[in-house]
């Protein structure tokens, strides 16, 4: 919202104040003040005209000569505008002119014709931006007046943050500033000068009805006749001009700039057509045309406003009807200020996109006493505007105008401990008076009256007082003090935890670079791939239908982000943790996921180590590990596979490991192997490793030697391990796999398996003969079991 | 011998190749080296038995001395040799570093100082309920805060939490009072994106609930949290704030890290920059945690967490940190 600091001076003296510090000084006490926007104005030789005589220049297109009296002669100018007349008063920039646009008014032959004058648009002034009319003034300004006794050559606006003032619906117009700032430099604030209504006692009352009160808490109204609608003077149209609203004629001006003013929006119906007002809700859907000419589909649950015969004429809160809109000829006209509901008018503004300038303060909640003081206001700035007007109705009210007294008790003791700091109570009172809170002292407590203009949402509980006190005696006065707290030990989430080890596993010690992708899959690359995955929960507003779908699985997005960089990489380790969703839970989920070039690895080998990181992984986090291989068509991570690794700790399945099949794989980078492993790290969170114990290190040497093995080539590793697992010793302390051959001296239909068997005892060093017996006794497994041996 | 002995000693200090080694080698210990040629000439028969005895003592001695001289000066020029066949310039070979997000990064180091101050670290849920994310926030339905935030609605009613406070009455419901705890995690806005908005984001949420919790622990502990998280003893300010959770509610400000308040480009001549919302705990969240107001109150506080990574880094847009771009990533 823009602030004008000339409009702030009408209420409380600014003038020797530097706006960039008055700026600062609300930022710190009420409200941010985003920006201050400095304008200038050249208006030197620029007066009031009035148009004598206007012409068209004969084929000249648009171009017009226009005889202009600036009150003291005549002048010639040839202008654009086309729609003036003998009488129109208008601005004239007179030869010396030099216009914030660049224009140079000097003596000039414009179509065949002599011009020494220019005729204004808002723009050629910098009153608005964009507004290319001529400015016209009421018929009683007098031609000759210079622009600058009208307006100021030097405006400043402050740029307030709206999201700050969503609980201060008394600080949407000027005046609820000019309080705040009135508060904050201790300076006197005057009173907003009203009409005298009592005149219009005994007149004929407007029957109005409110359907429910709830929804319309007041509904005041007046008629007025004989209304003198013409444009307004230079100072309102440049006021509103500089809050960048358009400038009507001097009754919607005048409505606008109330609601700037006060805070509280007022409309003006067309006051021939309309005898009376109902509040109602629509009881069904229809169309109604709004003053900005669009047809606008109104559903049941609508506050509108109908006249005495039950014709829609209003939108409650956020606009007028095309019918009902006064026309230029009018003169007689029905005023409305009301107090609505603002969940409503936010509910329907919403649904309809139509966020009007009233609908943004109705849907504050506002006072309902501002319905009344805003007529009363509006009808004062009609007569000191100096424009005829005949009251001809009693000013009507419906509802009630009286806000819920609130009195708030709030113990001094309270006040102190929740600043931090003790405040005298007589600075406590003087504060809350700047701001118009009325204040009583009462044993160790204040008893504080809160003043109508500020909603209940806003001020309603002691915390909102300390609020009042603390921000106007100043925040940055109160010294930070650590807060005095029992020590105890501080607790971290265990899967947190998890988190943190396993993510600096795999980037310290494993080369894995870690990624983040969105909660969502994306669909057009789950359709490429031909990856299905199970129905999850559902966006109703995705930011793109193609990404409606929450993330069952992490693998898909990650398939997503090797498809991105392997142009850049042609091998790489990522791995994501995140959340991942079903239907109506979330769980943490790890995802690895290597990819390599073909041609430049050994397959088996490159599937060992990975199989070989996931193995250190779950000693990292100090848990068992067993793999089952699922030899079956299964589906994992969304990816349909013929061969899987399971990965199980403790008899649960922990996890899935696997190669991406070619048919995906291709389509993301060609002649690439893709090997994935998920690890499910919620089941992960309990030690399942009991920590080993120290064990006594042998004093005597070890020995080995090793056994070579054939098996045909379609026997897997799981049952030579079996095999071998059979076999036990006194002696043997265990055995490892050292290598697989396959080539000379070995048939091609068969592979060679080498192990090393290590042997030692406790107790002594081992003899030759019993090695040799060791070694005896498992060639004879060997050939029990069955297998060749080298 | 002992001039033959010192001879060699000159001779082999001062020999630099292999070459040159052999041919001390021959000259000495060879077969018609040296030793043997003084050996020749030697006369036994004048001596006694005595004399015979120390005379090929010292002999074998001198013998065994130049043999092993020879072979370590051998190691030695060998060693050298050995040493000039590698280029010690040439470029390192590096293992494979891995990176952590520096989400993850950042996101370890501020609950490593939250936890160092006694704050719970505590974990949350993305998808929320209406109830969490909002109403027990104080924010009904109708509240008009609820246009501040742009919210992603699910089929089934729930919604992905706006802001990590989604945690407060839940944490305080867990653990009631006195409590620290901080909550960090994605959050979620629908958001038309550009270089600073995103539709997913992280935030750390703070919250302490204890006995006469005041605004000047506020400015304390954010200070202290800070001033760690931006190694630098920073200035903070507070300034009045709206949020429905919070009375009074404050946005705090820091002192312009670059410029030190003078005003610059980074904090656009303020000479400070906004950085997080916070204020005292409003008592309809308190009492929705199930915390007895009459004893307890507290103080919460919200930092983007996104925010900071951006700031410490100077990384430009915000749509990095989802792109997944290796490109990124590597730098951190």
């Amino acid at each position: 919202m823009k602030l004008l600091l000339s409009w702030l001076n009408d209420y409380v003296s600014i003038s020797d104040i530097d706006p960039f510090d008055l700026a600062e000084k609300l930022t710190m006490a009420t409200a941010e003040i985003e920006d201050v926007i400095k304008i200038e104005r050249k208006l030197e030789h620029v007066v009031i005209g009035e148009v004598v005589s206007f012409k068209k220049i004969l084929n000249k297109g648009c171009l017009s000569e226009v005889i202009v009296s600036n009150g003291e002669k005549a002048v010639r100018t040839v202008t654009h505008f086309n729609n003036l007349k003998r009488g129109d008063k208008i601005v004239l920039a007179m030869r010396g002119a030099v216009l914030n646009n660049g224009i140079y008014v000097q003596l000039k032959e414009i179509a065949g014709v002599e011009s020494i004058g220019k005729i204004c648009s808002a723009a050629d002034l910098n009153l608005g931006p964009f507004d290319e009319e001529a400015i016209r003034l009421p018929s009683d300004s007098l031609a000759g007046t210079k622009v600058s006794d009208l307006i100021n050559s030097i405006e400043y606006i402050l740029e307030v943050d709206n999201k700050s003032l969503t609980h201060r619906p008394d600080l949407w117009g000027h005046y609820g500033f000019a309080r705040e700032i009135a508060a904050i430099l201790q300076r006197p604030l005057k009173n907003l000068e009203t009409i005298n209504l009592d005149k219009s006692i005994g007149l004929p009352s407007i029957p109005i009805k409110i359907k429910d009160h709830e929804s319309c808490q007041v509904y005041c109204a007046v008629k007025l006749n004989k209304l003198n609608v013409e444009p307004s003077s230079l100072k309102i149209q440049s006021r509103l001009k500089a809050l960048d609203q358009k400038a009507v004629n001097n009754l919607v001006d005048l409505s606008n700039y109330v609601m700037f003013e006060i805070g509280q929006p007022t409309h003006a119906f067309e006051g021939s057509k309309i005898n009376g007002i109902i509040v109602r809700f629509l009881d069904s859907n229809k169309q109604f045309q709004t003053l900005d000419r669009l047809e606008r589909n109104l559903v049941a649950s609508d506050l509108v406003i109908c006249d005495e015969a039950n014709n829609t004429i209003a939108l409650a809160g956020i606009m007028g009807g095309a019918d009902s809109q006064i026309s230029t000829t009018t003169n007689s006209i029905l005023l409305e200020s009301a107090n609505f509901k603002g969940s409503l008018v936010r509910k329907t503004a919403r649904r309809l996109s139509l966020h009007t300038e009233a609908s943004k303060r109705f849907e504050k909640q506002l006072p309902s006493s501002l319905s009344e003081l805003a007529i009363k206001r509006l009808l004062h700035l009609l007569s000191s505007e100096n424009i005829g007007f005949e009251i001809s109705s009693a000013l009507s009210i419906e509802g009630s105008l009286e806000d819920q007294s609130r009195k708030i008790e709030v113990p001094m003791d309270f006040l102190h401990r929740r600043m931090g700091k003790q405040l005298q109570l007589s600075l406590v009172k003087k504060l809350l008076e700047s701001i118009g809170f009325f204040v009583i002292e009462k044993e160790n407590k204040i008893v504080v009256t809160v003043p109508p203009y500020r909603s209940q949402q806003d001020i309603s509980i002691p915390e909102d007082i300390l609020e009042e006190i603390a921000r106007l005696y100043g925040y940055e006065k109160i010294q930070p003090v650590l807060p005095n707290t029992p020590m105890k030990t501080s607790y971290i989430d265990p899967v947190l935890n998890l988190e943190r080890r396993v993510r600096s596993y795999l980037t310290e010690r494993c080369g894995f670079m870690e990624v983040q992708t969105y909660n969502w899959f994306d669909d057009e690359l789950l359709q490429s791939l031909e990856i299905r995955v199970t129905e999850g929960q559902v966006l109703l507003n995705p930011t793109s239908p193609k990404s409606s779908n929450l993330r069952s699985c992490l693998l898909p997005n990650l398939l997503g982000v090797v498809q991105k960089n392997i142009h850049y990489r042609s091998e790489g380790r990522i791995f994501e943790i995140g959340k991942v969703f079903n239907q109506d839970n979330e769980e943490t989920v790890l995802t690895g996921l290597v990819y390599e070039n073909l041609n430049e690895i050994d397959l088996e080998d490159f599937f060992r180590r990975k199989k070989g990181v996931v193995e250190e992984c779950m000693d990292a986090i100090e848990q068992s590990h067993a793999f089952k291989v699922i030899d079956s068509k299964t589906t994992a991570e969304g990816i349909k596979t013929n061969r899987l690794l399971e990965i199980g700790s403790n008899d649960r399945k922990v996890g899935v490991m696997g190669i991406v099949p070619q048919t995906i794989s291709s389509k993301i980078a060609p002649n690439t192997i893709l090997v994935f492993c998920t690890l499910f790290l919620e089941k992960l969170v309990k030690p399942g490793l009991q920590k080993q114990l120290f064990h006594q290190i042998s004093k005597y040497p070890d020995s080995w030697f090793d056994f070579s093995l054939i098996y045909t080539d379609q026997t897997p590793y799981e049952r030579i391990a079996s095999q071998l697992e059979r076999f036990s010793d006194p002696l043997l302390q265990g055995y490892s796999f050292l290598y697989k051959y396959q080539g000379r001296e070995i048939p091609g239909d068969k592979v060679c398996y080498t192990f090393r068997f290590k042997v030692a005892a406790n107790d002594h060093t081992l003899s030759k003969e019993e090695i040799e017996q060791v070694h005896f006794r498992l060639q004879d497994h060997f050939r029990a079991e069955g297998i060749q041996m080298r | 011998m002992e001039n033959l002995k010192l001879t060699f000693e000159k001779s082999i200090s001062s020999i630099t190749t292999m070459e040159e080694l052999s041919k001390l080698k021959s000259t000495y210990l060879g077969k018609k080296g040296l030793l043997k040629e003084f050996q020749h000439k030697t006369s036994f028969d004048a001596m006694n038995p005595n004399e015979k005895r120390r005379y090929g003592k010292r002999f074998n001695d001198i013998k065994s001395h130049m043999a092993k001289s020879i072979a370590e000066k051998q190691k030695t020029l060998e060693d050298k040799n050995l040493i000039k066949t590698i280029d010690l310039t040439l470029p390192s070979i590096r293992n494979q570093k891995g990176r952590l997000h520096p989400i993850s990064a950042i996101r370890i180091e501020l609950e490593d100082i939250c936890s160092s101050m006694g704050f719970m670290i505590l974990n949350g849920k993305e998808v929320e309920t209406d109830y969490n994310n909002f109403q027990s926030l104080n924010t009904p339905k109708d509240h008009p805060a609820r246009d501040m935030q742009d919210t992603f609605w699910l089929s089934n009613g729930k919604l992905l939490r706006t802001q990590t406070s989604a945690n407060q009455v839940q944490a305080m419901k867990q653990w009631g009072a006195p409590l620290r705890a901080v909550f960090l995690g994605k959050c979620f806005r629908y958001e038309t994106m550009d270089t600073t908005h995103e539709t997913t984001f992280y935030q750390m949420e703070g919250i302490v609930v204890d006995r006469n919790i005041s605004i000047a622990n506020v400015i304390a502990v954010m200070k202290e949290i800070l001033s760690a998280v931006f190694h630098h003893n920073v200035e903070v300010r507070l300034r009045p704030g709206y949020f429905p959770f919070v009375e009074p509610a404050f946005e705090l400000d820091i002192k312009c890290l670059i410029c030190g308040g003078t005003g610059c480009k980074g904090c656009k001549n303020a000479g400070w920059l906004e950085l997080l919302p916070c204020g005292l705990i409003h008592p309809v969240v308190l009492k929705n945690g199930g915390i007895d107001t009459e004893i307890y109150n507290g103080f919460a506080f919200g930092l983007g967490l996104t925010r900071l990574v951006m700031m410490r880094y100077q990384i430009p847009d915000i749509r990095y940190f989802n792109s997944g771009d290796y490109r990124f990533l590597q730098q951190f």
